[in-house]
């Protein structure tokens, strides 16, 4: 009794400042237990049928006996996930992350029952990619079911789990999954000490993290990728990458990640290996064009006007006949806009999107021709570079090249020719000697591996019998 | 991460250095020295250059991990070793400032015209100095990306020419009475063949292994062949003796070429000026990088960033403040008669002391 | 610390850079775009008609009426005064880089076109591979021919030409061209000949320079030789008669070899040229023996062989001057000699041997084959 009134005490310092944790005594004939829980992180129907009354049913049936911790978790409760604790320092902190309390009066040893219940949706399919052929199971908030994902996926006794805990304040649980015999050691030692200096307050979702693991934190390129699909995340581990599962986030990172995979496609996977070709070599293309074609429209318009033929010279001379700005400034105002349309779009509710989107790029756009305030063949190449832009799968990667973009395009309109070439290399420069967990980002190209470029581009798991060589994984071999 | 390069990136860096600037005038300096017979000169000087690159790599081979400046001490001692770092070191100022100005000075006259050179110049170097700071190994691995572009673009480019120009305008190939013009225009060309000194301060690893100097002699021969079909295809296009009349003779005849049936790249302008500032800017990458590891080596608390601001200033102020003529002559001067004390004088003399002293 | 320094230090420096430039920068619909330059040289004064597109204020194809282009005159007493003129009333910047043909009135060849030639040369933005042509109609009347569709006249002239060159019927000669054989000293050239005929303007043949300056012309008719010279594939049509019959040929060269000699301090050219000959169609349909086949090969042959030997002779003989391209296969192989002799001289005194081989092929759906009995 005197345990429990002192550990009551505590309780009820802890209740007044936090009146979401709830107390359930039991009393029995020689002593008492108090179930200790917040009800908003406890399954209570759990709790009910699974401590409360089997802990009641055995006080009423062994009257006499005294109840303890052992006799409980053995006997009594019915729960698959309960260890007894001795901590005292670990009574709030487990009650903090949902955990229910059993206390016995004559002892200080306490039981830990996990009945937690955490209101999350159900596995839906993928919003930010499209699949025809791969499995629509995404991840959601949940860290046990995202887990259970991959395991019904991999039944690998080398798959291994590490769990973190980040932030001072939210604990969150941090799952880092691989393959042992597979990763890359290094790869797995750095995320580990990464994750081990972080320190911080907290952390809502894998983002946070996303940022905190990188090499330099003003790094301008991603050096991890997001996964929403399951089975995108299991290619991944079968690949010896590394994933980062956060809990509160249903998006996975995965390390190493190189630009070229950046631009890959699960469902070039799938697909028949040359026309996995030609989407690989289409999306390289739209990446170019994407960040290079509002900058060659200047310096074809504003330097080296005699890079066309004659014939061109005068169409391109007759369609700019009347617009007021230069094609610096046209360029820049265009993106503008086009960047303005972007956002306005994303944060759009669902059910007026589409008729933005009507108002915004082709009223706007009719408009802007009809008043003759940019030409038709800006408005064309600007629209063609903001479709070009979503061809990545991965879009993280186009943030970083959206603003190279408009670097490039200030470096045309100052130099033309010259500063773009300059501009291009370095960008280049800057991919090249970035690097993703110790993996060159621009991998295989820079350093270049004949082998793993052949692979690369002309991909079909049943001929590509090894893994890139440029993940250093420990084992090599896919298939026989 | 240590400074290592693959063998591949060691071939070219060393095509790509030498390619970079040298090119646009070469057509021009062997049509007034050799005429017809460029290729026989080219051919001798790529073999001649050849042997004095496999010396330097050779060098780098049997010292592993080492640059010249730590095998130089073990085979000269400290003192002379100083030496000859600081005649590497301003060896490589001065071609940097020079190259730049000189690479303005084409820019000024071919594509921004009202420009000032020291905006260009500028500009040039603090990209360049960008690149370098990441070293030597990222500089490889660049220079690896970048160099199959330009080769490739270039090779595309001259094949253009080819078919555009007429054979007849190069022969004969070879002409008897001229044989002694072959061997006394070589001194033309010895801009073109130099930057293979950049091995100097690359340390070979047992990865590198003696596979290395392979590359590196593959190397000096295909810039060998490639200044070849840069030189011929030009004589084609412009013939051998038009070309004497241009300074910048390989985009003259880049501009004489029009291929009617692709379209909007009917005009080979932008294919060519992209891919000769890529080679521009890795020239001017390797080039600052060997110089600020020159640097380094003389002055080891320096730290690498500010050993580049060192040299970018220093080449910079170099290049900027002579007149266009006197530019010109005191890179012609460097380079004909300096350019030969890092190239081959003291890889020979480090060789000889090596077998000498009984190394590897 | 250091590592942040030198970041802020380049980027301050960067973006400063970009600032301040833009020396360079321009409009392209701020430029008078040149289609056609006609140079002319009058009463001493040098003059410039150029072809502008109108750009600002309108469409190339106004169905209005009044063309898409304009003309600009400007004139001085050389030809740096006729360009300072010319930059004085434009309104924009005149730019070159869209010039498609240079015409040279029959006064400014007479003249000598080399001057103006160089100052090509050295034009950053005129391209070398520019059309040349001359042409003794006078400068309004050639660029008032009124093309059906309203297009440029430099456009149609350079048209006209590309087409006749695909043909195999014209030598087109561009600025580089002519850079090249001026480097050489001692060899002419040609340039093809444009007039104004029945308000059309009209390929009439070549002018003949020597020493970049005008000494004849050749007719049209007459270029068949030299097209089997200076173009490539060059494809004719020959008539032939008979008694009751004449017979149309389309001529192509197939094979030619120049082969030069020097014995003595005498050059030889061996020239052997292969034609085939397709015939398309003849007045009445008939068959054709293998002896009246054998007849218009050789009548076929005589024809070719004197069309290729009157050009010859005029270039040996009446200009005296090596248009013709000889200069080449001898430069070729005797390149010594060549550099120490004077070819103009040396060439007229040169002994040229021809043999022309015409094989008379048949053509689609005509089958003049004798039948056996």
């Amino acid at each position: 009794m005197q345990m429990i009134t002192k550990y009551e005490e505590r309780v009820k310092g802890l209740i007044s400042n936090n009146p979401d944790i709830n107390k359930r005594i039991i009393k029995g004939c020689s002593g008492e237990v108090c179930v200790l829980f917040i009800k908003q992180l406890t399954d209570r129907e759990k709790l009910s049928n699974h401590i409360i009354q089997p802990i009641m049913h055995y006080i009423t049936r062994k009257n006499n006996l005294m109840i303890n911790p052992t006799i409980a978790m053995n006997s009594i409760i019915l729960a698959e996930n309960c260890l007894i604790e001795e901590e005292e320092g670990r009574l709030l902190e487990n009650l903090l992350e949902g955990m229910t309390l059993i206390l016995f009066s004559d002892t200080n040893t306490y039981i830990v029952v996990e009945i937690k219940l955490v209101a999350s949706k159900s596995i839906a399919g993928p919003e930010l990619t499209f699949t025809l052929k791969g499995a629509r199971d995404t991840f959601i908030e949940n860290l046990d079911t995202n887990l259970s994902l991959i395991r019904y996926r991999i039944k690998d006794p080398n798959l291994k789990i590490c769990y973190h805990k980040v932030g001072r304040r939210t604990k969150t649980r941090v799952a880092i999954v691989y393959i042992d015999d597979l990763v890359n050691d290094a790869v797995v030692t750095e995320v580990e000490k990464r994750m081990n200096q972080i320190d911080i307050d907290g952390i809502s979702a894998s983002g946070d993290l996303e940022v905190m693991l990188s090499n330099d934190k003003l790094n301008f390129f991603p050096q991890s990728g997001i996964i929403e699909r399951s089975d995108v995340a299991c290619g991944a581990l079968l690949e010896g990458k590394v994933l980062i599962i956060v809990e509160g986030s249903g998006i996975v990172l995965v390390v190493p990640k190189v630009f070229c995979e950046f631009l890959w496609s699960s469902e070039d996977n799938y697909d028949n290996p040359y026309f996995g070709l030609f989407s690989k070599v289409l999306r390289l293309l739209s990446i170019f064009f994407s960040i290079s074609l509002s900058a060659l429209f200047i310096i074809i318009t504003s330097f080296s006007y005699d890079l066309l033929p004659a014939e061109y010279i005068i169409t391109l001379s007759v369609s700019r006949a009347n617009v007021p700005f230069n094609s610096l400034t046209g360029v820049l105002l265009l993106e503008g806009i086009v960047e303005l349309l972007r956002e306005a779009l994303l944060r759009i509710p669902k059910q007026i999107g589409p008729a933005v989107g009507i108002v915004g790029a082709i009223i706007i756009g009719q408009a802007a021709i009809s008043s003759g305030i940019f030409s038709p063949l800006l408005l064309m190449l600007v629209s063609l570079s903001f479709l070009a832009s979503f061809v990545a799968p991965d879009f993280t990667i186009m943030n970083p090249l959206r603003l190279m973009k408009f670097f490039l395009i200030l470096l045309s309109g100052t130099l033309g020719i010259f500063g773009f070439s300059f501009g291009l290399c370095f960008l280049m420069t800057m991919l090249i000697s970035t690097n993703s967990f110790g993996i060159p980002y621009m991998a295989p190209f820079a350093p270049y591996n004949k082998r793993d470029v052949k692979k690369i581009f002309l991909y079909n798991k049943a001929t590509t019998k090894q893994r890139p060589h440029f993940l250093r994984t420990n084992n090599q071999r896919r298939a026989k | 991460m240590t400074d290592q390069v693959t063998n591949r990136q060691l071939f070219f860096i060393i095509v790509i250095t030498l390619v970079g600037f040298s090119i646009i005038e070469l057509p021009k300096s062997l049509a007034e020295s050799s005429g017809r017979g460029a290729w026989i000169t080219l051919i001798i000087a790529s073999i001649s250059f050849g042997v004095l690159a496999a010396i330097l790599a050779y060098l780098g081979y049997l010292f592993q991990g080492k640059t010249l400046f730590e095998y130089s001490q073990l085979l000269v001692g400290k003192l002379l070793a100083s030496f000859f770092v600081m005649i590497y070191l301003v060896y490589f100022t001065i071609i940097l400032a020079f190259l730049n100005r000189s690479a303005a000075e084409v820019i000024k006259t071919d594509l921004l015209i009202k420009t000032p050179i020291w905006y260009t110049m500028l500009f040039m170097l603090i990209f360049s100095g960008y690149a370098a700071s990441k070293g030597i190994t990222n500089v490889g691995r660049i220079l690896e990306y970048y160099g199959v572009i330009i080769i490739f673009l270039a090779i595309c480019i001259h094949i253009a020419m080819f078919f555009q120009g007429d054979l007849i305008d190069i022969k004969p190939f070879y002409n008897s009475a001229e044989k002694i013009k072959y061997f006394t225009a070589l001194p033309e060309v010895i801009i073109a063949f130099l930057g293979f000194e950049v091995l100097s301060i690359i340390p070979f690893s047992r990865h590198n292994g003696k596979k290395a100097v392979v590359y590196v002699i593959g190397a000096m021969l295909f810039v060998g062949l490639f200044y070849i079909l840069i030189v011929e295809t030009s004589f084609m296009v412009l013939s051998v003796e038009d070309t004497k009349n241009y300074k910048n003779t390989l985009i003259a005849a880049m501009r004489r070429v029009e291929i009617k049936h692709l379209q909007f790249l009917v005009r080979l302008d932008i294919i060519f000026f992209m891919a000769w500032i890529f080679a521009l800017f890795s020239t001017f990458t390797v080039v600052t990088c060997t110089a600020a590891g020159l640097l380094k080596k003389l002055f080891p608390s320096l730290k690498r960033q500010w050993n580049l601001i060192v040299i970018l200033v220093v080449a910079y102020m170099l290049g900027v403040l002579p007149s266009t003529r006197l530019a010109s002559q005191i890179l012609t001067v460097t380079t004909k008669n300096l350019g030969l004390v890092p190239a081959g004088v003291i890889p020979i003399i480090l060789f000889v002391i090596a077998k000498v002293k009984r190394y590897g | 610390m250091g590592n942040k320094n030198f970041r802020s230090l380049t980027m301050v420096l960067f973006v400063g850079l970009i600032l301040v430039g833009c020396w360079d920068s321009g409009n392209i619909e701020q430029q008078n775009n040149v289609s056609l330059v006609i140079v002319d040289f009058n009463e001493e004064q040098y003059s410039f008609y150029i072809e502008l597109a109108n750009v600002l204020g309108g469409n190339l194809r106004d169905d209005q009426g009044g063309g898409g282009y304009s003309i600009l005159h400007a004139s001085g007493p050389s030809l740096i005064d006729a360009r300072d003129q010319l930059n004085r009333r434009s309104d924009y910047p005149v730019f070159l880089g869209a010039t498609r043909a240079v015409v040279f009135t029959q006064r400014m060849a007479d003249k000598g076109i080399e001057e103006y030639i160089n100052r090509i040369r050295r034009e950053y933005d005129y391209r070398k591979s520019v059309v040349l042509l001359t042409s003794p109609t006078e400068p309004f009347l050639l660029i008032s021919d009124e093309t059906e569709n309203d297009r440029s006249v430099g456009d149609a002239i350079e048209h006209t030409l590309e087409n006749q060159k695909n043909e195999g019927q014209t030598v087109v000669v561009t600025v580089g061209d002519v850079l090249q054989i001026i480097a050489l000293e001692n060899v002419g050239f040609l340039l093809p000949q444009i007039s104004s005929e029945e308000e059309e303007n009209t390929l009439t043949g070549y002018t003949v320079f020597k020493d970049a300056k005008r000494i004849g012309t050749i007719p049209a008719e007459e270029r068949k030789g030299i097209a089997y010279f200076l173009c490539s594939n060059p494809a004719f049509y020959y008539e032939t008669k008979d008694e009751n019959n004449h017979f149309i040929f389309n001529v192509v060269m197939v094979k030619k070899n120049i082969k030069p000699l020097y014995k003595d301090n005498q050059i030889t050219f061996e020239i052997d040229m292969s034609f085939e000959c397709e015939l398309l169609y003849m007045n009445k349909i008939t068959t054709i023996t293998k002896e009246q086949q054998k007849h218009l090969s050789e009548e076929l042959t005589k024809m070719i062989e004197d069309d290729v030997i009157s050009a010859i002779k005029d270039s040996q003989r009446t200009y005296r001057t090596d248009y013709l391209g000889f200069y080449k296969y001898f430069r070729a192989k005797f390149l010594k000699e060549f550099k120490e002799m004077n070819w103009e001289e040396k060439y007229t005194q040169a002994e040229i041997k021809v043999k022309v081989k015409a094989k008379i092929e048949g053509g689609q759906g005509v089958d003049f084959n004798e039948k056996e009995e």
